[in-house]
């Protein structure tokens, strides 16, 4: 068939393909994710599309990490697996992952530090670190029981490695009275929905959360005096993976949700209504008391601490916000603290207008641990809507700006979005003011500059109260051979700024940190604010700026020497389960390019958590055309289309000559669809007994498709914890044999008892590559009489 | 030969008490025969679903005088009946061509996999969009093609009525017919090597007087209250499993291990080859209706070297090889043989060297079952893009089909809200075919 290769090449020239570059990609996480200030914590960190010589970066110039490997292979994910919608639909990005650690002063205090990747084709972001104040603990992922914890306080640094894993944690109770166990999760930028429930010795369920809602579970529970009690945490799918990452403070005493009000004038001191779980009694449900709060006298600080001393213990501090108006009826100016009792109830305020005037309405709620979400909407004397707004960019707290349009009467509505059944902490707070001139200056959290090349990063400029001054904008930090212009000024109008930047042509493909600060004159004073960079690593933000950072990611990228492409791109082919599809794969080098290039799987994939793989394939130089082999595990679906995406990679000199990774996309996907498999190892061994340090055989069968006729090799994968204990000197059956013995020698050792789950693994080629069938055999070793 | 009886005729016999002296047999053999007072031809049918939508320009309807976009890389080739050319890669049915026929001109509207799927296999359009549907089998209310033949005709051996290997249909179910009508899937690929029915086997654990006893407290717990909805879903699945379970002739029928091994190499080591011959073998044992579903066949990007590799020699080597072997069995005549998809391909290839989703002309093949084989039906454009005149819908294929198996297709039932649902909402014979 001589036609079709001019058939393909002119369906090819008309879609060509752009090798850009792919930097670091999403989904970044460090394990363990947090540790104690004042320690040094080694940590794995991993991402997503990382190259050999990615570098990472802290956001926070106060710790120091050294990162003390290379990314390892691209990781799949372990058994068990998921077939079916489930399956696709939780399909993760496949990470690498290096080695490293993070050195934290004594002083540093707790809280998010984000980092984020780069290499020579972009910056990515990364992930979250937590600097913590108590104890901590890791996780021992190999254990079978329940992980035995000291007596709270307590952190667990743990994570749902694997799909189903519920991790269980059991401790006792020093004393009677309210244990609050908080899980920091999606906070870590992990994409999961975590259930927490607690269990006495009977089993039976003392309290529970699920985070329905993405924002990480909290619970308060009445313990009793020396009671042990296991707690559980999951995801609300039973999914897991390298990245589901968590942290489970487990801390004796009661929990402050919120407070009415949950602010206070300056200098002040005032009654305020605590709202909590066991604050009251000490029992595991929603109360209130009530205390004298001093308000401190502190124009540097919006909130400070209060910590709530109860008969049952110290509360964790909460943040009482710092303000210069008193909480009382709604006025304006002014600020008032209201309870909802009805569920989507709509709160009238109403208030007198003189066209003109310009407020600002902001909402306080989520902020001070309410679990409404006000929407704000104003309405005038004739019933009809002025205006309105709902969440305030990155956040669930709403905010509006209203300049009334004519002398009259309006209302302002406050309306619940939550959904929520109305209880005790259903408060919020509406604050009214005159609007002060200021500004806020965003952008993204990275940006990419082509070596020889030119890009923008664009400003977002936020004018409060009506600023409009000039701003003087100062760059530093810039990458080498970076420039941007010397005069920056963002004119006194305009809601975006394009700060161009430019990279010469013999720089060095590098990255760095890099500052922007705004400077304006604001009423009388010259302020100066941060460009703050978004690195949306926070999936739950506490705050508005919780994912904002003052130092962006800026690296020099080069361009892909070469153009990688799928023969039979996107064409799906029809191969048999557990055995090895070679899929054709077309190189293009351009631009000089003569080495060796690599073709490793991408992080983004299609159901690879069914296990499909394929290795990191280095192409010598000179080779125009090769064959990929992919392997498909015997247990994959055989009404799916599988698909699998590679990155291809050269080592190519920067202008500096330092050589650097280079990565593009292949284009097309290798496409396949499953059929019955080649080769089929069972076992006819039932459910075994055995006593430890006797020897046993296993009977085999191997089924065979016609088309497969190669001799197969047979051996046994013990479990790591039995290796040495229990082997079989692998075997191999020949073609014409469809069955055999395998000789199974065990120790006399005491470990071995229990029921255990051995893998018999049978190999053969199919036109020089792997087939593969496994079997598993149950084994009840009791022991030696 | 008995004189025909009308269905009216059959009808108004079990209504009137002259049941009596009939035996049960002999009262289907009259539903059966009474639609239009003809013996039927097709006991059986074996319905191949090219899922995906399969490119029948490369196929049974090429083109090779239009341009090259349009043609493709293939040759055309001449087949045993004069006058009558396929593709290349067709070159086993092209030998056997004078007992199927072709039909050119089928054509619908729906572009969609599930909407096209769920309308060529009921009869009717789908009340949601393509891809708002992810359940299997998304046909909810309609029932499907086998499930028609399962109530229509009921079991007529050891074997479920209704079958689809190795997986569901994707709009495969009973609807409102009912779990009875449902199609009892083996969920297993006939290639693989230790391919077996696992549900066939008895626990072996559970002695046959245990189960018994089991069966008959269950069915105690049952007798005051019987179960409804879901809970009568599941004790109808239940009944139809044990009822496999126990019956020799399955195992038998699935036991492809009993095949010779030239047998199985002439159908093709694939998994549409041992599908078909595991139809076959189900059709012999008295299965009314195999449905096999076979995918991979939506080919946008790439297309050829799937369709010549994979797609069209697994095909054309299943199809051939089933043709031939119910020929020499004596079943072609019994049994009637439809490949299909839910729609063809783009004739123009596009600029990923694929072709997409075209529902306006797509290529049937028809054999036995009392069909008039060696023919080409209808035909399309010079672009293969929609049929020249007469083109045959979703509903002529039905109402065919089920004429040929003695099948009413007017018959109208009630839904559980009481709305009447013909078997085929209209559509009229295959002119020429029969």
């Amino acid at each position: 068939m001589t036609r079709l290769p001019a058939l393909l090449l002119l369906a090819s020239a008309s879609a060509a393909f752009a090798q850009v570059p792919l930097p670091p990609g999403k989904d970044g996480y460090a394990y363990p994710p947090g540790g104690k200030a004042g320690t040094t914590v080694a940590v794995i960190l991993g991402g997503t599309d990382w190259t050999p010589d990615t570098q990472i970066f802290v956001h926070d110039p106060r710790v120091k990490l050294s990162v003390t490997s290379k990314p390892g292979p691209v990781l799949m994910p372990e058994p068990p697996h998921w077939f079916g919608i489930q399956s696709y639909a939780n399909d993760p990005r496949l990470p690498r992952e290096v080695i490293a650690r993070f050195e934290i002063p004594k002083d540093m205090p707790p809280g998010p530090i984000h980092w984020s990747a780069a290499n020579a084709n972009g910056g990515g972001p990364g992930g979250v670190f937590v600097v913590g104040t108590g104890a901590e603990v890791m996780e021992d992922e190999n254990r079978h029981e329940p992980q035995e914890l000291p007596a709270p306080p307590v952190t667990v640094n743990g994570r749902l490695r694997r799909i189903e894993e519920v991790d269980r944690y059991r401790f006792k109770a020093a004393k009677a009275g309210p244990i609050t166990c908080e899980l920091m999760a999606r906070q870590l930028g992990g994409d999961f929905h975590a259930v927490i429930e607690v269990r006495d010795e009977a089993g039976k369920l003392v309290a529970d959360i699920a985070d329905t809602e993405g924002r990480d579970p909290v619970l308060t529970f009445a313990a009793e005096k020396d009671r042990t009690y296991t707690v559980s945490v999951r995801d609300i799918d039973h999914r897991g993976y390298r990245n589901f990452t968590y942290r489970l403070t487990l801390r004796p005493g009661p929990r402050v949700v919120t407070a009415v009000p949950p602010a206070g004038r300056r200098g002040q001191t005032r009654k305020v209504e605590f709202v909590g779980v066991g604050i009251a009694t000490g029992q595991g449900k929603l109360e209130t008391v009530t205390k004298d709060v001093v308000f401190p006298n502190d124009p540097a600080r919006d909130s400070f601490g209060y910590t709530l001393e109860t008969p049952f213990g110290t509360a964790q501090p909460f943040h009482l916000l710092l303000d210069d108006v008193t909480d009382g009826a709604f006025t304006l100016p002014g600020a008032t603290t209201e309870r909802i009792t009805k569920r989507g109830e709509r709160v009238t305020h109403p208030f007198a207008g003189k066209k003109g005037e310009a407020w600002e309405f902001a909402v306080q709620d989520r902020r001070i641990g309410s679990p409404l979400d006000i929407a704000l909407s104003v309405v005038g004397s004739d019933g009809k809507s002025v205006t309105g707004k709902d969440d305030v960019t990155g956040h669930a707290d709403a905010r509006l700006a209203f300049t009334v349009p004519a002398d009259g009467q309006y209302k302002l509505i406050a309306a619940d979005t939550s959904g929520c059944e109305p209880g005790l902490d259903s408060v919020y707070r509406l604050v009214a003011s005159r609007p002060r001139p200021g500004f806020q200056l965003r952008t993204t959290g990275f940006l990419n500059v082509p070596v020889g090349g030119k890009a923008a990063l664009t400003i977002t400029i936020v004018r409060e109260g009506g600023f409009k001054e000039p701003i003087k904008l100062a760059v530093s930090g810039l990458p080498d051979g970076v420039t941007a212009p010397k005069e920056l000024t963002i004119p006194p109008t305009g809601d975006t700024f394009p700060v161009p930047l430019e990279c010469a042509k013999d720089a060095p493909a590098t990255a760095t940190l890099v500052t922007i600060t705004g400077t304006a004159k604001v009423g009388d004073a010259t302020v100066t604010k941060p460009v703050l960079g978004d690195l949306k690593t926070d999936l739950a933000p506490r705050t508005p700026d919780a994912n904002r950072v003052p130092q962006l990611l800026v690296a020099t990228t080069l361009k892909a020497p070469f153009k990688v492409k799928a023969a039979e791109a996107d064409g799906g082919r029809r191969i048999p389960r557990g055995s090895t599809h070679l899929a054709p794969i077309l190189i293009d080098r351009t631009d000089g390019l003569a080495g060796e290039i690599v073709l490793d799987m991408s992080a983004a994939q299609q159901r690879h958590r069914q296990g499909i793989l394929g290795p990191a394939l280095a192409v010598p130089p000179g080779v125009k055309a090769i064959d990929y082999p992919v392997f498909l595990p015997e247990w994959l679906e055989t009404t799916r289309t599988s698909r699998i995406g590679l990155n291809a990679l050269a080592l190519v000199p920067d202008a500096k000559g330092t050589p650097r990774w280079v990565q593009a996309a292949m284009e097309g996907q290798i496409t396949m669809s499953i059929e019955g498999a080649l080769l089929k190892v069972t076992h006819d061994a039932g459910e075994l007994a055995v006593e430890a340090g006797q020897p046993f055989d296993l009977p085999l069968r191997l089924a065979r498709s016609p088309k497969f006729a190669d001799a197969v090799a047979v051996e046994l994968v013990v479990p790591d914890e039995l290796k040495g204990l229990v082997s079989a000197k692998p075997l191999t059956i020949p073609s014409d044999k469809p069955a055999a013995l395998l000789a199974v020698e065990t120790k006399a050792d005491k470990r071995l008892t229990g029921t255990w789950h051995l893998t018999v693994r049978a190999t053969g080629k199919f036109h020089g590559h792997p087939v593969v069938s496994e079997t598993v055999v149950e084994v009840e070793v009791i022991p030696k009489r | 030969m008995p004189r025909p009886i009308t269905r009216r005729h059959a009808l108004r016999i079990g209504s009137s008490g002259f049941l009596v002296g009939l035996s049960l047999p002999t009262l289907f053999q009259l539903q059966a025969t009474a639609s239009d007072g003809t013996e039927p031809k097709a006991k059986s049918c074996i319905f191949l679903f090219l899922q995906g939508g399969p490119s029948t320009i490369d196929m049974w309807d090429t083109k090779p005088d239009a341009p090259a976009e349009i043609r493709g890389p293939y040759k055309t080739i001449q087949t045993n009946v004069p006058g009558t050319f396929v593709g290349e890669h067709c070159h086993r049915t092209a030998k056997l061509a004078d007992k199927f026929t072709i039909l050119r001109s089928h054509s619908h509207t729906d572009n969609g996999h599930v909407t096209g799927s769920h309308y060529l296999l009921t009869g009717y359009r789908p009340n949601f969009a393509d891809g708002a549907n992810s359940k299997v089998p998304v046909n909810e209310l309609y029932p499907s093609i086998g499930s028609v033949v399962s109530k229509e005709l009921g079991g007529r051996g050891g074997v479920p009525p209704y079958m689809n290997l190795p997986h569901p249909l994707t709009a495969g179910g009973p609807g409102f017919y009912g779990a009875e009508h449902a199609p009892f899937v083996i969920e297993s690929d006939p290639v693989q090597p230790d391919f077996e029915v696992k549900d066939l086997k008895p626990d072996s654990r559970l002695s046959a007087s245990r189960a018994d006893r089991r069966q008959r407290a269950l069915a105690a717990l049952e007798k005051d209250a019987a179960p409804v909805g879901r809970a009568g879903t599941m004790a109808t699945y239940y009944d139809k499993a044990r009822d496999l379970i126990a019956s020799p002739a399955a195992r038998k029928a699935f036991d492809l291990s009993a095949e010779p091994e030239k047998a199985r190499a002439a159908y093709g080591y694939s998994s549409l080859g041992q599908c078909s011959l595991l139809a076959r073998r189900l059709v012999e044992a008295g299965c009314r209706f195999v449905g096999v579903d076979h995918g991979s066949w939506d080919t946008h990007f790439s297309c050829f070297p799937s369709l010549e590799k994979d797609l069209i020699p697994h095909a054309d080597q299943a199809f051939s090889a089933l043709i031939a072997d119910l020929h020499d069995r004596g079943l072609l005549s019994s049994t009637l043989v439809v490949m299909m998809g839910e729609m063809g391909r783009t004739p123009r290839i596009n600029d990923k060297a694929g072709r997409d989703h075209w529902s306006q002309a797509q290529s049937v093949l028809f054999a036995g079952g009392g069909i008039k084989p060696g023919q080409v039906i209808g035909a399309t454009d010079k672009h293969g893009s929609a049929p020249v005149a007469d083109p045959v819908s979703v509903e002529d294929i039905l109402r065919t089909v089920f004429h040929l198996m003695g099948i009413d297709a007017d018959k109208s039932y009630l839904t559980p809200l009481g709305r009447p649902v013909p078997v085929v909402n209209g559509g009229k014979l295959i002119k020429g075919l029969l």
